[in-house]
């Protein structure tokens, strides 16, 4: 029988308001938004702390981040719900947050996503013809990742790898092969309609991840997620579930961060977790529960 | 299909120690690119190197002039597209291609330049060693708009370094700010030294060419592969099958910083020859350095014999 799907969404990132009325903000918003999900299929979240009133990125308050926690576990939301906060940098220092909140019993924070590589992850906006940051390099070294992954096992949680280029795929290899990192391995492969970066964002090119996995991890479980930042997500995530990934939706990833959206399409978090969870069904693939997601992505029970 | 151009690079940082055969100063520079070029290179790169030791000499104008006049003297056309190290916004790698560029008897026209940012760091699978853990490649959009600036005031056609993908798409924006024209020139990067960009099979060379029908519809292009290490024997065929052209040459087929395991000490030209019999064997013919001149859109060649020129100097 095929593997379980675990759906997962990123509920608002960057996104403004402006651009999506629906995006959540502050505590009081993020925790219905996610019951919301849960009650729909999701069984993996990420969010950001952001102010409630003006959204502002809130990055490393972890006040901010357990208050939506213990809100959502409130409204029912299983309290095993693997989930990963942002960060402030690739950086010990802009992980504090996350060494508090994995070190809180209250939280138990599982998980932390750690971008791998160094890339020009920079968004094109067609409206002024111009990269939005054209100087800005996104950067991990391969020491900077090890000192992450050593952050990771002192704190007693689990990285999800993320792969921008094929060339990470094969740092991951070699990560594996140092011993800096444990299966059952966890990576999103990001796309990107909005930025130049990675491989174009086409289900064929899903399908070469797919097999450069077998290329690169040949016999290592890997547990492996889409992501797209624009609506091409949605030509993915049918591939995904096709070859056996798993699918990650959301608002935050779905508009786009720094100029208006000019689509009229003003989904949901719900709507976009409940698509995919019809897709799944259609291709005749289960949906994973929090406690099979979280089992599948290597965490202990809650 | 269009002919195939036979590109090699003859030194980059190898030494003697791991293959005698890897030519250094200009006089070896020479020697070996005429073999090349009698066994079918039509494309050339190379460093300018110290004739001792090896030291690299990167931005030594006297020691690459030195190298092209004495390969012409030797018969190699004058019309051989070459290029030296790099052109970067650092004013100590400017230097030479300026010097190049603008002295009428060399007169270079190719500046290579690796794009985008990444992590490009050999890895020693014997030892589980990175050779520079900390170190990253990061050029971004700015120091890449800069540069196609100064290729055109140089007169500079930029060979496009693709290690991931991503860079393809980079490439595409770049086309369509104006930062760049076509055709392009562009050269896959694969490795068997160091965990980044496709795995190196033939396979991955199918998704790069894939990945440029998608990025570049209409968009005349040319490419090269190349492999940091033996696989290049496994991408060639795929290569000259998919309509590409390629790179070989001993400054990428051993390690740069262990010892090469295999002791293979093939020469440059044995390379050249062994892409030529590849090719003729799949009924692709050889570009001359007038043809791969003419397919990367430079102007034709029209200075005097080589004798002369080096007659009048």
């Amino acid at each position: 029988m095929a593997k379980k799907l675990i759906i997962e969404a990123a509920i608002h990132e960057l996104t403004p308001k402006s651009n999506n009325p629906n995006v959540p903000y502050g505590p009081d918003e993020v925790a219905p938004d996610v019951a919301a999900c849960v009650a729909e299929g999701l069984s993996f979240l990420h969010f950001h702390a952001r102010d409630p009133d003006t959204g502002e990125q809130l990055w490393t308050d972890a006040d901010s981040y357990k208050q939506s926690i213990l809100g959502m576990r409130d409204l029912g939301v299983p309290a095993g719900l693997p989930w990963y906060p942002t960060y402030g940098g690739l950086n010990r220092q802009a992980f504090a947050h996350i060494a508090t909140l994995a070190g809180d019993p209250e939280v138990g924070l599982p998980m932390t996503g750690i971008d791998l590589g160094t890339a020009n992850l920079n968004d094109f906006d067609p409206t002024t013809g111009k990269f939005v940051s054209p100087d800005f390099v996104q950067s991990l070294s391969h020491a900077g990742a090890k000192d992450l992954f050593d952050l990771c096992r002192e704190l007693g949680i689990r990285p999800y790898l993320g792969v921008h280029e094929p060339g990470h795929l094969r740092h991951i290899g070699a990560y594996l092969d140092k011993g800096w990192i444990e299966p059952p391995l966890v990576i999103k492969f990001a796309f990107s309609d909005i930025g130049p970066v990675g491989l174009p964002p086409e289900p064929e090119c899903l399908g070469w991840y797919a097999e450069m996995i077998d290329m690169v991890l040949p016999g290592v479980p890997v547990e492996w997620f889409v992501t797209c930042n624009g609506p091409s997500i949605w030509k993915l995530a049918p591939a995904a579930i096709e070859l056996g990934g798993h699918v990650r939706v959301g608002l935050g990833q779905y508009h786009p961060w720094s100029w208006p959206d000019l689509s009229n399409e003003r989904p949901t978090n719900a709507e976009q977790v409940a698509r995919v969870a019809e897709m799944a069904r259609a291709a005749g693939r289960e949906i994973a529960t929090v406690d099979e997601a979280r089992a599948m992505l290597g965490l202990a029970a809650v | 299909m269009e002919k195939l151009i036979i590109e090699a690079a003859l030194n980059e940082l190898i030494s003697k120690q791991q293959n005698r055969n890897v030519p250094y100063g200009p006089e070896e520079v020479a020697l070996d690119a005429k073999a090349c070029v009698d066994a079918g290179l039509s494309f050339l790169h190379f460093h300018a190197r110290e004739q001792t030791f090896g030291e690299m000499e990167w931005n030594k104008a006297r020691l690459y002039k030195e190298g092209i006049l004495r390969m012409r003297a030797l018969g190699v056309p004058p019309e051989l597209p070459w290029y030296p190290t790099y052109l970067t916004l650092d004013p100590f790698y400017q230097e030479h291609v300026v010097d190049l560029a603008e002295d009428p008897e060399v007169r270079l026209q190719i500046a290579a330049i690796d794009m985008g940012s990444d992590n490009i760091n050999d890895y020693d699978a014997s030892t589980k060693t990175f050779t520079s853990p900390d170190q990253t490649k990061a050029w971004s959009h700015d120091f890449h708009e800069q540069f196609f600036r100064l290729c055109r005031e140089q007169k500079q056609r930029p060979y496009l370094g693709v290690y991931e993908p991503g860079a393809l798409r980079a490439i595409a924006q770049y086309l369509d700010l104006g930062w760049l024209e076509p055709p392009l020139l562009m050269k896959f990067f694969f490795s068997d030294a160091g965990p980044y960009g496709f795995p190196p099979n033939p396979r991955c060379v199918e998704m790069f060419v894939r990945t440029l029908e998608i990025v570049f519809p209409g968009v005349p292009y040319i490419w090269f592969t190349m492999c940091y290490g033996h696989s290049i024997w496994d991408l060639v065929k795929p290569t000259i099958d998919l309509g590409g052209h390629v790179r070989v040459g001993l400054g990428q087929y051993h390690p740069w910083y262990w010892k090469d395991p295999t002791g293979e000490e093939p020469t440059n030209a044995e390379q050249v020859a062994r892409v030529a019999d590849i090719a003729r064997s799949m009924g692709r013919e050889l570009a001359t350095p007038a043809e791969a001149r003419a397919a990367f859109g430079l102007p034709a060649w029209d200075m005097p014999q080589p004798a002369l020129a080096m007659e009048a100097r």
